[in-house]
């Protein structure tokens, strides 16, 4: 007993203890943060498959949601779903539904009636979740996801850390308030403030690996000319799809498809406003005046092409 | 010496702007071109562009601005980084052209024809030798063309391109557009010209179109293959055992599909006389 209350950090002088316990909290700290480096830091790169798949891509990038949204765009482009405004709906006399792999079937029987595009894509992530397992694994097998025993571990961590900073603070608080001192308000905020930043950190969720992170970087890079090339070229459906699992919807801003962006970012009333005020401006994305033109049926074929012409700024 | 060289098959001048339809078409190119000045004081993102074609694709470095015409000797800070770029993608062979690009410290900015004569083949020789103190890859190279003909020559063009690559123990990189736009400006026979030409030398050809201006042919890379061209391939494909081609388009970038069906029409070319699959 007495050794418990009397031994060289239970005398510690007070600010010489604060020291020692800072430090032990930078040691705890660093070494915890060490410890729950990504272990897939070091991994070289998977290489870019010959055919890439834009809905591994999409899961990659943005999880099902991801899936949801290359899943409609693609309705879109091939002619099975319209825009309308901001509705999604089936196009009437769509194509044959048999030449939709499953998890497009799933999506357009979804969807059977005419819904906002907000409400359209909840309703398709709502359809594809089975789908989505099967790119999780094969994400998971090639480590670009964060995997849940990592993040097991990490708490492991976390949690020994924080043990060591709660005995160490805990021990001296009693030690001090046992011999009737109580200006352990630094001490308190010290070990608090150190355990609630440790959990953070060592909770922090990510959907991407160390890996997984740089390859979708590799990837948007690699691939950054499609946003040129559905602006001023004609791309195929399949560089449509790809566009969208690796950039998202926001990379259809400008393209024949702006009325599906548009759909899910329509543009405010000043910025409207002051489009339409602005006489020179000739741009068929400004103004819903325009928009018109160029959304509903027309854009539900990849026959809408760049122009959307006639929109002009009178 | 060069036998022993691996064959790549067919491949394409990277340039930046096809980056997305290259990786999107990528079973139809079977190697790479890179430039080597572009990446020779590379940004990072020109580093990280270069370590994903290498990853994905086998590497030919060409180089254009060495100079190994030029008397005065080469640019040491430059032969060490480009030793520097070989070294880290440790290609089977590289390329550089016939001519020089700097005199007097003043760099041209374009590839200017030598002389046809026994003291240009001396100056490209000892260029040659000191560039093998550096880089041990094979160095094969390239014929150019020319605006203009240097007077006072001891050999005709083919001869000359000859004696360099025997004397100093090169492969020969011989781009067929070249060959055809200086047979079409200097009106000469270039079947007469390939039969001059040490055929057991040759190891790379190059192949793109030019365009006319003034009644001259520019090898502008600009144009899709002409027919000539696609004719002198099949003669020179069916002669020499090619260890590989390129389709180096530079300017009016086509639809991607126009490169492949021009790389599909070179490989079949090559399938035809066994040289690739």
């Amino acid at each position: 007993m007495n050794a418990l209350l009397h031994n060289p950090i239970a005398d510690m002088y007070g600010p010489d203890f604060l020291l020692f316990y800072c430090s032990v909290i930078v040691i705890t700290l660093v070494t915890c943060w060490r410890l729950v480096q990504d272990p897939t830091k070091n991994h070289p790169l998977p290489l870019i498959p010959a055919e890439p798949d834009p809905y591994q891509i999409a899961y990659l990038r943005s999880q099902e949601t991801g899936i949801a949204n290359v899943a409609l765009f693609d309705l879109i482009v091939r002619g099975y779903l319209q825009v309308n405004e901001q509705s999604i709906s089936q196009v009437p006399n769509h194509p044959d539904v048999s030449q939709l792999e499953p998890i497009e079937r799933e999506v357009f029987d979804k969807l059977s009636s005419s819904s906002t595009a907000k409400t359209s894509l909840w309703l398709a992530t709502e359809s594809i979740q089975l789908y989505c397992n099967a790119y999780e694994e094969k994400l998971q097998n090639e480590q670009l996801l964060y995997a849940s025993q990592w993040q097991e571990w990490n708490i492991k961590v976390g949690l020994i850390g924080a043990m060591i900073i709660f005995s160490l603070g805990s021990y001296k608080l009693l030690i001090a308030l046992g011999k009737g001192r109580y200006n352990v308000g630094f001490l308190i905020a010290n070990g608090v403030l150190s355990i609630i930043f440790l959990l953070w950190f060592v909770s922090r969720r990510s959907h991407l690996s160390y890996r997984g992170k740089v390859y979708l970087q590799q990837l948007q890079a690699t691939f950054t000319r499609l946003q040129h090339k559905a602006k001023y070229e004609m791309p195929s459906v399949f560089d449509y799809n790809l566009l969208v699992a690796l950039f998202g919807i926001e990379a259809l801003a400008g393209t024949s498809y702006d009325s599906y962006y548009k759909a899910f970012f329509p543009p405010t009333f000043s910025r409207t406003v002051s489009r339409r005020s602005n006489s020179s401006d000739s741009s068929c994305s400004s103004s819903s005046g325009c928009g018109s033109s160029c959304s509903s049926s027309s854009c539900s074929s990849s026959s809408c092409g760049g122009g959307c012409g006639g929109c002009g700024g009178s | 010496m060069l036998s022993h060289l691996p064959t790549l098959g067919v491949g394409l001048g990277f340039r930046e702007p096809f980056i997305s339809d290259l990786f999107l078409n990528r079973q139809q190119v079977d190697f790479l071109e890179i430039v080597a000045e572009h990446y020779l004081d590379a940004s990072w993102q020109k580093q990280q562009e270069l370590k994903l074609l290498a990853t994905h694709f086998p590497i030919i470095p060409h180089a254009i601005n060495l100079s190994l015409g030029s008397a005065e000797g080469l640019d040491t800070d430059y032969l060490r980084k480009l030793a520097a770029l070989i070294k880290q993608l440790n290609p089977p062979w590289w390329s550089e052209h016939i001519c020089f690009t700097k005199a007097g410290g003043v760099d041209i900015g374009h590839l200017s024809p030598l002389p046809y004569t026994q003291e240009a083949v001396e100056v490209l020789c000892r260029n040659i030798a000191e560039v093998r103190r550096w880089i041990d890859v094979p160095l094969i190279l390239e014929n150019i063309t020319y605006m203009v003909k240097l007077p006072g020559a001891e050999m005709t063009e083919a001869q000359f391109l000859g004696e360099v690559v025997e004397r100093s123990d090169c492969g020969l990189l011989l781009d067929v557009t070249n060959l055809h736009t200086n047979a079409v400006n200097y009106s000469y026979d270039v079947h007469d010209f390939l039969q001059q030409l040490p055929s057991d030398r040759i190891v790379q050809l190059h192949f793109v179109g030019g365009h006319w201006h003034d009644g001259i042919l520019i090898d502008s890379h600009s144009q899709s293959t002409p027919v000539e061209v696609w004719q002198l391939i099949e003669e020179v494909v069916a002669r020499v055992p090619v260890k590989g081609i390129i389709l180096e388009r530079d300017e009016n970038l086509p639809p991607f599909a126009e490169l492949t069906a021009e790389l599909q029409k070179a490989r079949n070319i090559g399938r035809s006389h066994s040289r690739w699959g």
